[in-house]
């Protein structure tokens, strides 16, 4: 399904990160295709936020390189990643709480991208963006007065408003019912057929396995297996990881 | 607004009423360039360097280098965004109460230093003698700020304008979009492409700077400054109280709180209570954050103009 292009949209090389003295990454290493839908998996703790903080500047590794499209940003800050087209949901929600939600997504809109958009076209934008993730009807009401899923889904507006190339999604199903993690589906799929990169986090292994082209296990900070979902959850490291022993 | 302009025409010009509403423009100058930075989201205690650097600086270079008064107000203003920089570098990955109490205790090392370096600065004994503004000449009007109170209470009035203007700009215009962005979330505002650290750079420069200016516009208008005044500790609190009283969010609270408290404070309170009007004016600050935590704007805004919020 990944387009074929020759150089990857993003590339991490050996990457290290510790917390007081005690390493939670090491040594990962992997490359994402352009229009790929790569997911991560792993138990909880086991550094998958970490890794996207990496991405996205908010955390510096202590080893290694991030590579996007050729160009290293390593330890760039987010603003200037973002306006790259990186753009990220968080694990836990953090909407701007006595904005709008449209005022949520005109924040992206407007300092998304460097180059200026004016505040009728932002609006147009946003309200297109709102209705994407079915929350148009919500654009008056304040981000704290939001529930679970419709920050989830506030989120995910926020984040496309910044028009970006390689979306993270991090914990995008959780707390979503059954029938909001089947319209999930529908739209991480429509997203790469706009053309996105999409990196996923997500602990319902039934969603991240529709979507992606890729599995990437993650176990006691090591990358330990990486390729088709199917292949992935059946290797023995990964089922290991998950219930403490292996298969036989 | 009107009511402000006809004001020394409808009470006695050098009467303690026009005074006490021109320093109430004063005062709220002081704190719309207070919560200019507060409109980031970080509470200052420390103002008072700024206020201090900007009277010092403006009534030395007067001193020394017999500059107009208007050049070396702007050049204390200055003065206080370099101290403002400073603060930047050194307290740029402090928040909340560690900031706070670091800009507080920063007062002391511009205050110690002015108090120590008497043969430049005079030391404790101040500096006294500071020039008037001079007149201006509008026209065939001469305006006479040291002699005519109707000229001053004007010139404070244009000065307020002007601040609300840029405390104005600084909530509804773009940038202001990224300081409210900054102050609710900073990680979402900074993955969202806001530059967090530039915002907060920018903010806090052009609050020291405005604050510096009314640290220079006040020793012209009072005569004299000391270490002991102008970086006290009375100075960093006023702007806050005001602002909190009358609302951090609104782009008129400040104004609010200086019209409200100064006046209340001076011409009520302190014919009651000569010596004890300090406390009742504390009080009224304990009961504005018990019941009206948002400040009276807030208040007045939720129940006079639903709609709006």
């Amino acid at each position: 399904m990944a387009a074929e292009t020759s150089m990857p949209c993003l590339e991490l090389r050996r990457i290290g990160i510790g917390f007081h003295g005690k390493p939670l990454l090491e040594e990962i290493s992997f490359t994402v295709s352009e229009q790929e839908i790569v997911s991560f998996i792993g138990p909880n703790g086991v550094g998958k936020t970490t890794l996207f903080n990496i991405i996205c500047g908010r955390s510096n590794p202590t080893s290694g390189a991030v590579i996007y499209r050729g160009m290293d940003i390593t330890g760039w800050s987010p603003h200037r990643i973002c306006h790259l087209g990186i753009a990220r949901t968080f694990q836990i929600s953090r909407p701007f709480p006595r904005m709008t939600v449209l005022e949520n997504v005109l924040m992206g809109i407007w300092f998304g991208k460097e180059e200026q958009v004016g505040s009728q076209a932002g609006r147009d934008e946003a309200l297109d963006l709102l209705n994407l993730v079915g929350l148009r009807h919500k654009a008056g009401q304040e981000g704290r007065d939001l529930t679970v899923s419709e920050l989830r889904r506030l989120e995910l507006a926020r984040a496309l408003a910044t028009r970006p190339k390689l979306l993270l999604l991090d914990e995008i199903a959780a707390g979503l019912s059954p029938q909001a993690i089947r319209e999930a589906v529908v739209l991480i799929n429509a997203l790469r057929e706009q053309g996105l990169t999409l990196l996923i986090i997500d602990h319902f292994l039934n969603l991240t396995c529709q979507v992606s082209d890729r599995l990437i296990a993650l176990c006691d900070g090591r990358l330990t297996a990486s390729g088709r979902p199917a292949d992935v959850l059946n290797s023995p490291e990964v089922i290991r990881a998950y219930f403490g022993r292996s298969q036989n | 607004m009107i009511l402000l302009i006809v004001w020394p025409w409808l009470v006695e010009q050098e009467g303690i009423h026009c005074r006490v509403i021109g320093m109430a423009f004063f005062y709220g100058c002081l704190a719309l360039a207070w919560n200019l930075f507060s409109l980031s989201g970080a509470i200052s205690l420390g103002h008072a360097a700024f206020f201090g650097l900007g009277a010092y600086g403006s009534a030395l270079f007067c001193h020394y280098a017999s500059l107009s008064p208007y050049l070396t107000i702007l050049l204390g203003g200055l003065l206080g965004a370099l101290y403002g920089i400073l603060w930047h570098v050194t307290f740029r990955k402090l928040r909340g109460a560690p900031f706070a109490l670091a800009t507080l205790a920063s007062v002391e090392i511009p205050k110690v230093v002015i108090d120590n370096w008497e043969g430049f600065t005079f030391g404790s004994l101040g500096v006294v003698g500071i020039p008037e503004l001079p007149s201006l000449s509008l026209g065939s009007v001469l305006l006479n700020f040291g002699k005519d109170p109707a000229a001053l209470y004007y010139l404070l009035l244009m000065v307020l304008l002007f601040m609300t203007l840029v405390h104005r700009y600084a909530m509804t215009s773009r940038w202001g979009w990224a300081i409210r962005a900054v102050r609710e979330d900073e990680i979402a505002a900074a993955a969202l492409g806001i530059n967090v650290n530039k915002t907060r750079f920018q903010v806090l420069c052009s609050s020291a700077f405005f604050t510096g200016i009314c640290g220079g516009l006040y020793g012209h208008l009072i005569g004299l400054i000391e270490p002991g005044l102008v970086f006290s500790l009375h100075i960093s609190a006023v702007p806050l109280v005001l602002s909190m009283f009358g609302g951090r969010l609104q782009w008129y609270g400040p104004i609010l709180g200086a019209f409200t408290l100064y006046p209340v404070d001076q011409l009520l309170f302190r014919s009651l209570l000569p010596v004890g009007h300090s406390a009742l004016y504390g009080l009224i600050v304990i009961l504005t954050l018990i019941f009206f935590p948002q400040g009276m704007g807030a208040w007045l805004q939720k129940h006079l103009c639903p709609a709006s919020n």
